[in-house]
């Protein structure tokens, strides 16, 4: 029986080997497995599925999705830094939860350590009432806000995390006090707002596209207005310039992945960023289109990073 | 100590009360105030129960033999193979590893003279073809990735 | 629209991709590991080929009858197929031992298509007045909900004690809490391990505390698995039982409303819903002592209720866009995926394509019904044969791979394993393992709630937020209820001997 297993077991290590071999050809000659760090029908799986046919198309071969949920895409981060890097393991990122992550707890994994190639979309945060609120307004909120403190509640999605941020940078701009309730994700959001168990909730217009008649949104925390609500202002708009805070989501690899195939999978990215029927897609879905290739990234990542550790300490936050 | 008769209740209160000795434990290693509160309150409670359970356990004691199987050092065997069956995967990856553990497995649960090279076979055979197809189902066509094993990347 | 939807897939080759989907659910929620969320998220990037309505109707059939799937090895082999299937283990194998196992599997059949059917029927006809609902409850509300499912653990404890029910049910608990926490972010009860920031995903566990004791227990006595008592009474047996079941319409009705109101609340999950019919089966019926001996009510109403939490689950993901089940999450991925955007304008602008789905669901629900029947005596005898050294490995493999697949992290399955030795010694001393998973599965909602309605109660400066509010009292009633209820009807027969 011994040498019929390692027979065996020889025969499907040889297949093994064979299979993993390139034949000298050039990057990619497999398919390349695209990580997921949150569940199948979110926003992330979303969009690497819309993605997924121009991948195709510009890389020639099959690209399969893989989910690694866990920890707030923390689990899915931590596998990437250690897994190979010949560009056959790609995994999508979000922004900043890979620079907050390492610099709050022990994650797996050090921001330095992923290697980034693009940043291809963003959706700010946003302050969101009902429809039938009594806050017509940013400043009607505001008011009430000065009026009774604390009583407004606020939902968000996590703790010491955009949503949460948004909140307090916007109550030291404005000087007032909510009420911050942190729900497990964005989703969460939607009936706690729909049923009204909360004031106002920080979300993305990604969350709301779909309850556009049920929902008003009283600002956006970016610089420039959201192209799929064009008719509600910034916080920068209505006086209060530091509540910026959004995510971002991008695409990257195990660390010391060679340069050419960083840029060729860069390329494939861009490409099919700028396809106008992705575009179309994505923006009808509430997404901001953006595109940073991978000198950009990394360097916009280091500024990014001092703001959050600045951050972290001016909000009080303890390790 | 398996054979003989214990008083599980006893046994189950002292465990549950070392669990929570080490929640406990660990719970001081959080800052926030709101997310101690109700595993505190669990941890308590936990510990209570286990308290009264304990003086039960001398009071109306309730002993059992347990591990009363036909073949208690099979399922300890069974049971260390499993582990083993789980470490293996992550350096042999899940294919060999399973068909391996499968045969193995299969051919060990059996009366001793049944424990024949036929048996043998049969057991590799089936396992192949078992594990085989879950394998195909899996990593070929629903685009599942089992683990290959790090002795092969 | 509606007459549109209908006749959409009415084609050939719909209707053929609704049958091989049906059989596929069916067998992935039988086997063992193997589980509904795992078998629909792992075939929607299958259904990208798909038109929206073939591609959505395959995952919907697939849904509906993988959750029935799932009593099959819950009665077969005492292993919850999915975990919407546990409870029934608890009276489907013992009847299976018994030699009444086509008994057994007609009535989860008929149970399952009844309860399949009630919720679809919800969810044509009482979509938005039930979303209505479904909003209605906030933190406060899952906070006692949560508690209310607590108390059902005194019905999972089988012959144990109810102090080491309930014991099972706070370890329960305490493992839940293991992971990043909701104030603070931080990692709780992880020993500064990173690998434990995922928290203890809760399949895995499962799969572990009911799959891996029951493979030991194998180990322990060879030969096959069980010997079939009177096997040529079983073909005439089916049509019997399905008339025992349809008597049985109480407890249908019952179980029903009980899944079709935990699949519509997205905070929910589907789960609970098969323990807690099962424990208001118990309480309310007459036979309710001899349940977890092998009785057809205690079959029924769990897998009356956990179909039942399929339609419903899709109703708050169609009309409001937020999932009631995890399933319905990944459903309504791809939803989006499909272009297909959920709330009022879904049955207006694309309202062929949701009426075709929902359509599809319904003749799923009826030919899984068939299919079980028919495939259900030949199951029966051929698992009765199989010899246990290939049974025990074959639990193990799929077990493994079941664990594996859900979040493709390998942690899964050492979590797996860790829980069956767990299991194992939980039953070997007396603790429940049943009463384990609800405290696992109730721990995050009910801290979540607590939490939450802590803040909201600051914030409005009173505390009554936390139990004035309507529904708020109703579960508060029903806990009180479950509580108390057999201490009084314990009392009440006490005094009927005396007397």
């Amino acid at each position: 029986m011994i040498r019929k297993l390692s027979v065996l077991a020889l025969s499907f290590f040889l297949m093994a080997m064979l299979s993993s071999t390139a034949f000298g050809a050039t990057y990619p000659t497999q398919p390349v497995n695209y990580l997921i760090a949150f569940s199948a029908g979110g926003e992330s799986d979303i969009t690497a599925r819309m993605q997924q046919k121009y991948l195709e198309k510009e890389l020639g071969v099959p690209v399969v999705m893989t989910y690694k949920v866990g920890g707030g895409g923390a689990v899915c981060w931590a596998d990437l830094v250690r897994s190979k890097a010949d560009g056959y393991i790609i995994g999508g990122v979000n922004e900043p939860h890979t620079i907050l992550q390492p610099l709050q707890s022990k994650c797996g994994y050090e921001t330095e350590q992923i290697q980034r190639i693009a940043l291809f979309q963003y959706t700010p945060c946003a302050l969101i009432v009902r429809k039938d609120s009594q806050f017509k307004t940013l400043k009607d909120l505001i008011d009430f806000a000065k009026k009774y403190p604390g009583m407004i509640t606020v939902g968000g999605s996590g703790s010491w995390a955009s949503t949460h941020f948004t909140t307090m940078l916007f109550e030291k701009a404005a000087g007032i006090k909510l009420t911050y309730i942190p729900f497990a994700g964005s989703g969460d959001t939607k009936p706690a707002i729909l049923g009204g168990h909360v004031s106002a909730i920080v979300a993305h217009p990604t969350t709301v596209v779909t309850m556009k008649d049920d929902v008003r949104i009283l600002a956006v925390a970016a610089e420039t207005r959201s192209a799929a609500f064009p008719d509600v202002p910034t916080f920068k708009e209505l006086g209060f310039p530091t509540v910026i805070e959004g995510s971002y989501r991008g695409v990257a690899v195990p660390p010391g992945t060679p340069k050419d195939i960083v840029d060729k999978l860069a390329a494939a990215f861009k490409k099919a960023n700028e396809d106008p029927e992705f575009v179309k897609q994505m923006t009808s879905l509430g997404f901001d289109l953006v595109w940073k290739g991978p000198e950009e990234y990394e360097n916009w990542i280091k500024g990014q990073t001092v703001y959050y550790r600045d951050l972290l300490k001016s909000l009080g936050y303890q390790n | 100590m398996l054979g003989r008769k214990l008083n599980i209740d006893r046994i189950a209160a002292l465990i549950v009360l070392a669990v929570c000795a080490v929640f406990w434990w660990q719970l001081g290693f959080i800052n926030t105030k709101l997310d101690k509160i109700f595993p505190q309150f669990v941890i308590i409670s936990l510990a209570v129960l286990s308290g009264i359970l304990l003086i039960k356990s001398f009071i109306k004691p309730e002993s059992k033999v347990i591990f009363t199987m036909k073949h208690r050092g099979m399922v300890a065997l069974g049971a260390a193979l499993l582990v083993l069956w789980v470490v293996l995967i992550d350096y042999i990856g899940f294919l060999i590893t399973s068909i391996a553990m499968f045969a193995i497995l299969s051919w060990i649960m059996q009366d001793k003279q049944k424990r024949t090279v036929k048996a043998a076979i049969s057991s590799v055979l089936v396992g192949a073809i078992l594990i085989g197809a879950v394998y195909l189902l899996f990593a070929k066509l629903l685009m599942v990735p089992l683990p290959k094993g790090t002795l092969f990347m | 629209m509606i007459l549109e939807g209908l006749l959409s897939i009415l084609t050939p080759q719909i209707l053929l991709y609704i049958l091989i989907a049906t059989i596929g659910g069916l067998i992935v929620g039988a086997l063992p590991g193997l589980t509904a969320t795992m078998a629909v998220a792992v075939m929607v990037p299958l259904t990208f080929g798909m038109s929206p309505t073939t591609g959505l109707s395959v995952l919907g059939a697939i849904y509906m009858s993988a959750i029935y799937g799932g009593c099959f090895s819950a009665i077969l082999i005492n292993t919850p197929g999915t975990p919407g299937s546990i409870a029934t283990a608890f009276d489907g194998y013992p009847m299976c031992v018994k030699g009444e196992g086509m008994r057994a599997i007609v009535g989860a059949t008929v149970g399952s298509v009844v309860g399949g059917v009630v919720s679809m029927l919800f969810l044509f006809f009482l979509s938005p007045p039930l979303a209505t609902i479904s909003l209605k409850f906030g933190p406060p509300e899952y906070f006692w909900l949560a508690i209310f499912g607590l108390t059902v653990m005194a019905s999972m404890g089988g012959e144990g004690s109810l102090i080491k029910t309930f014991m099972a049910g706070g370890l329960g608990l305490l493992i839940s809490m293991i992971g990043i926490t909701i104030m603070g972010g931080e990692l709780r009860f992880g020993f500064d391990n990173y690998h434990m920031q995922g928290g203890i995903e809760l399949i895995a566990a499962m799969i572990g505390l009911f799959c891996i004791p029951e493979a030991l227990n194998y180990m322990s006595s060879f030969g096959s698995m069980y010997d079939i008592k009177n096997p040529e009474k079983m073909n005439k047996s089916i049509w019997s039982a399905v008339g025992e079941t349809f008597r049985l319409y109480k407890t249908m009705a019952r179980s029903s409303i009980i899944g079709v109101i935990v699949g519509i609340l997205p905070g929910a999950g589907g789960t609970i819903a098969n323990m807690i019919a099962y424990n208001d089966a118990k309480k309310s019926s007459k036979d309710g002592a001899k349940f977890g001996t092998g009785i057809l009510e205690g079959v029924v109403a769990p897998e009356t209720a956990n179909n039942a939490t399929v339609g419903a689950g899709l109703i708050p993901t169609l009309t409001l866009g937020v999932p009631g089940t995890s399933v319905a999450a990944v459903i309504y991925g791809a939803l989006l995926l499909h272009g297909l955007r959920p709330g009022a304008e879904l049955f207006t602008t694309n309202g062929k394509i949701v009426w075709g789905f929902m359509f599809a669901i319904l003749i799923s629900t009826f030919l899984m019904g068939v299919i079980g029947i028919l495939a259900g005596v030949p199951m029966y005898k051929s698992i009765s044969k199989v010899p246990t050294r290939f049974m025990a490995p074959a639990i193990v493999s799929l077990s493994i791979v079941g664990s594996y697949a859900v979040r493709n992290n390998p942690m899964d399955v050492v979590v797996m394993i860790i829980f069956g030795l767990i299991g194992s010694v939980m039953k070997e001393l007396g603790l429940a393992p049943g009463a384990m998973v609800l405290g696992l599965i109730l721990g995050p909602i009910a801290e979540a709630g607590y939490v939450r309605s802590t803040l909201m109660a600051f914030a409005a400066g009173k505390i009554q937020t936390f139990v004035t509010r309507p529904i708020c009292l109703i579960l508060i009633g029903l806990t009180v209820m479950s509580l108390v209820w057999p201490i009084f009807t314990k009392w009440l027969a006490d005094r009927k001997r005396v007397s």
